[in-house]
């Protein structure tokens, strides 16, 4: 052993050697002391190869890391905040740096101190126009929460304004542009600027229909019309085609549409309204193919995709249905293609035609579960709980633990006054899904139903451990307190 | 024999660089049944008992989704499961565990729990949060602490068993997507950045041995197919996720230029992406 160490002290010494090593060394050594407790080891690791390799492009991740495992590891804000903020001064312009400067927001809230915290935050915003900085609206709905807590802990509503409409003259996201503007109208509102107010909540109507601080916006047509004059016409024909979108009414949406297309619609609602328009004759001709290249031409002349929330998605799901509808016009026996067409028609709401598709998959192989089960919601679009229950039914015989068959299949036998049956079901469900919120929530419900009032409120409670907050828990607790007054 | 720098560069817990006495970086095994496959190529790396010490304990990670044929190329190939237990078995380890954090129905319907039991292994369906605990993620911009399966942090030695497969969002999934499997809480990433997260959880977690099952490749539509399914009869093995990824990427989706969380997991030092630095090597079974 003796003679080893010598070996290595002498193998250390060699000069150069330690220059070869290639940084995801450095990192793989840093996992490694961290995986082993040793923080101080890790962060010696990552301070070690910022020494050797400062300019590398590695270099920004390694100064982050060892912010990151001050904060998160030794908790030791005020450590940390000096690591973020060499972040920050050293690397500005990499995808580090707006993150950076948020957790620095974060190390210096927890001192208390809330303007240098504030202005952290406002540096943050500014830093993230970066590549690879994240732009997930969370990201920017948490930073203008944590700007809004420090102005408002200090009393600076000019401050917070400020702010904001300092970064509105900036190009942001559009998602980020609508919430910064939404914040901004409401504590103009609040402090009684009215017509300030409405001036964001209009542009937020006419520059983001599709975004959801629309809603928000949308809301306050009564203050907007004391200020401003706005044809509101388009845009009500515009909701009335989005409502008939989500009940199904592809003809009534793509009516609505062209009526408000037809007029002179602001620009923003004209590509919002096309884009509708392909969403919905691409289902009532269930040509997905042309429908994905209708909608990629649309995308591709847009100011920007991202005003359509959900394009990515939906072009994938066009494309993929429209191979699988080539899949099965040329292999008609082909269960999985069958199957699988039958939930793309699903959820393009074509349950008639996901229905045919599925009918002939569970004709091919009615032992398959999966089949079933889509039958069974697919009946239940179209208004058949019969032929829906027996789809789940069959499900469930091929497939005891199947939650998706489950659930539907319990409220079914709640709805027929079969509590015990819808116990059954639910207890199952929770039994398979423990951590799923729904299965307790609907086992107290059926538990209630049955008279069994001792376990209803244990499933209440084990639901409202899962879901604290919403509508449901709202209604959980308030069957909780029914049930303590029985008492 | 070792050399002197390399012995260096492995004491600082660098790579060996490739050289003819150092095993390769990327190894495919390709032409026989998948099981076959398998051993082949993590032969070619040196055996299991260049992973596997006796007396270690192992965690396995196959993709277990769906309830279809491996033919569907949904799930990691139940015979590459068995394959890798047995090989962990032989070289001395105490335990094999098979887990994932999905449907318990998966495995028993896709005959993953069967090729873990018929050799010998330990299924372990991740199911609660208790079965988790949180590791800080220091390269992480997104990601702070992540709940990690305890049984992963808590073994001698991770194997990463991935499908490569398409994916709707993320164009493909191979080792590094496959570790969501391995953590608790995954509606997070889907909220806000899928590919950055992946990328960051890739940075937090050790992966000792990876070995790809492209035996069945779902070129599209995944991952829940159908699609067209490539029989691709391979097995890529190393112990670089981003190398493995980008490797398996390259051979069977040549079009995409560039997949986003694989180019983010290099751009956080988690491994190399330049094919043509790595030493890769190729056996026929």
């Amino acid at each position: 052993m003796g003679r080893l160490l010598v070996i290595l002290a002498v193998l250390w010494a060699v000069p150069g050697v330690e220059a070869d090593i290639e940084p995801a060394g450095h990192f793989r050594r840093a996992h490694m002391l961290q995986a082993q407790g040793d923080l101080d080891g890790a962060i010696e690791t990552y301070e070690a190869f910022l020494l050797d390799h400062a300019g590398h492009c590695l270099a920004p991740v390694a100064a982050m890391a060892v912010a990151n495992l001050q904060l998160l590891g030794h908790e030791d804000p005020r450590t940390a905040a000096r690591d973020f903020r060499r972040v920050i001064a050293n690397y500005p312009e990499s995808g580090w740096a707006a993150e950076a400067a948020r957790r620095l927001g974060e190390c210096l809230e927890a001192q208390g101190a809330w303007m240098p915290a504030g202005e952290a935050y406002a540096e943050a915003l500014a830093l993230s126009g970066h590549e690879g900085t994240p732009t997930h609206p969370e990201w920017t709905r948490d930073l203008l929460l944590a700007t809004a807590r420090c102005h408002e802990a200090r009393g600076e509503e000019d401050k917070l304004i400020d702010t904001y409409e300092l970064l509105l003259e900036a190009p942001l996201p559009p998602a980020t542009a609508a919430e910064i503007l939404q914040h901004l109208g409401d504590t103009y509102a609040e402090r009684g600027a009215g017509e300030n107010a409405s001036h964001c909540y209009a542009q937020i109507i006419q520059q983001y229909p599709l975004l959801p601080a629309f809603n928000h916006a949308w809301s306050k047509r009564d203050l907007i019309n004391q200020h401003l004059s706005i044809d509101w016409a388009p845009y009500e024909m515009f909701l009335r085609a989005n409502h008939a979108l989500r009940l199904g009414d592809l003809v009534g949406a793509a009516s609505a549409i062209d009526s408000l297309l037809a007029g002179s619609p602001e620009p923003a609602l004209r590509g919002s309204a096309r884009y509708r328009r392909i969403l919905a004759q691409t289902s009532i001709d269930a040509d997905f193919a042309r429908g994905a290249r209708d909608l990629q031409a649309h995308l591709a002349a847009a100011p920007d995709r991202r005003l359509y929330p959900n394009a990515d998605w939906l072009l994938d799901h066009f494309r993929q249905t429209a191979r699988l509808a080539s899949r099965v016009e040329e292999h008609p026996d082909d269960v999985s293609a069958l199957c699988a067409l039958g939930l793309r028609y699903l959820i393009s709401r074509l349950p008639q035609r996901a229905i045919e598709l599925l009918e002939q998959a569970r004709e091919r192989d009615p032992d398959d579960g999966e089949v079933q089960m889509y039958l069974g919601y697919a009946y239940r679009a179209v208004g058949n709980p019969d032929a829906s229950h027996q789809a789940f039914l069959a499900c469930l015989k091929e497939d005891p633990d199947n939650v998706s068959a489950l659930h539907p299949v319990g409220h079914h036998y709640l709805a027929v006054g079969e509590g015990e049956k819808a116990i059954e079901c639910f207890a199952r469900f929770a039994a398979v899904y423990p951590e799923d919120p729904s299965a307790h929530f609907s086992l107290a419900e059926a538990y209630r139903q049955t008279g069994r009032t001792e376990e209803a409120a244990a499933s209440w409670r084990q639901f409202l451990a899962l879901e604290p907050e919403g509508e449901r828990a709202e209604q959980a607790r308030a069957a909780l307190a029914e049930l303590e007054e029985e008492k | 024999m070792i050399s002197r720098r390399q012995f260096l560069l492995a004491l600082a817990g660098a790579a060996v660089p490739a050289g003819a006495d150092a095993p390769p970086d990327i190894v495919v095994a390709k032409g026989g049944r998948p099981a076959e496959n398998c051993r082949a190529a993590v032969d070619a790396l040196g055996g299991f008992s260049r992973f596997v010490r006796p007396g270690d304990r192992v965690v396995v990670k196959p993709n277990p989704l769906g309830t279809r044929r491996p033919e569907a190329g949904l799930h990691t190939h139940p015979d590459m499961v068995e394959a890798v237990i047995r090989g962990c078995r032989e070289a001395g380890a105490r335990e094999v565990i098979a887990l994932s954090h999905d449907s318990r129905r998966f495995f028993l319907r896709n005959g993953t729990a069967d090729a873990v039991e018929r050799s010998g292994g330990i299924l372990q369906v991740l199911e609660t949060e208790d079965q988790f605990r949180p590791v800080i993620v220091p390269r992480g911009r997104i990601l702070r602490r992540e709940q990690i399966a305890s049984a992963v942090l808590d073994a001698d030695v991770f194997i990463n068993l991935p499908i490569a497969k398409h994916h709707g969002e993320t164009h493909v999934t191979v080792s590094m997507k496959n570790l969501m499997g391995i953590n608790w809480n995954r509606g997070r990433f889907h909220e806000t950045d899928l590919e950055v997260c992946i990328a960051e959880l890739a940075s937090c977690v050790r992966q000792d041995l990876i070995l790809v099952d492209a035996n069945h490749v779902l070129r599209t539509n995944g991952p829940m197919g159908p699609g067209e399914v490539l029989e691709a009869r391979q097995v890529i093995a190393g112990i670089d996720p981003v190398a493995v990824d980008a490797f398996a990427a390259r051979t069977f989706w040549p079009e995409r230029t560039e997949i986003r969380h694989i180019r983010t997991a290099y751009d956080l030092g988690v491994g190399e992406i330049d094919l043509a630095r790595l030493n890769i090597h190729e056996v026929t079974t």
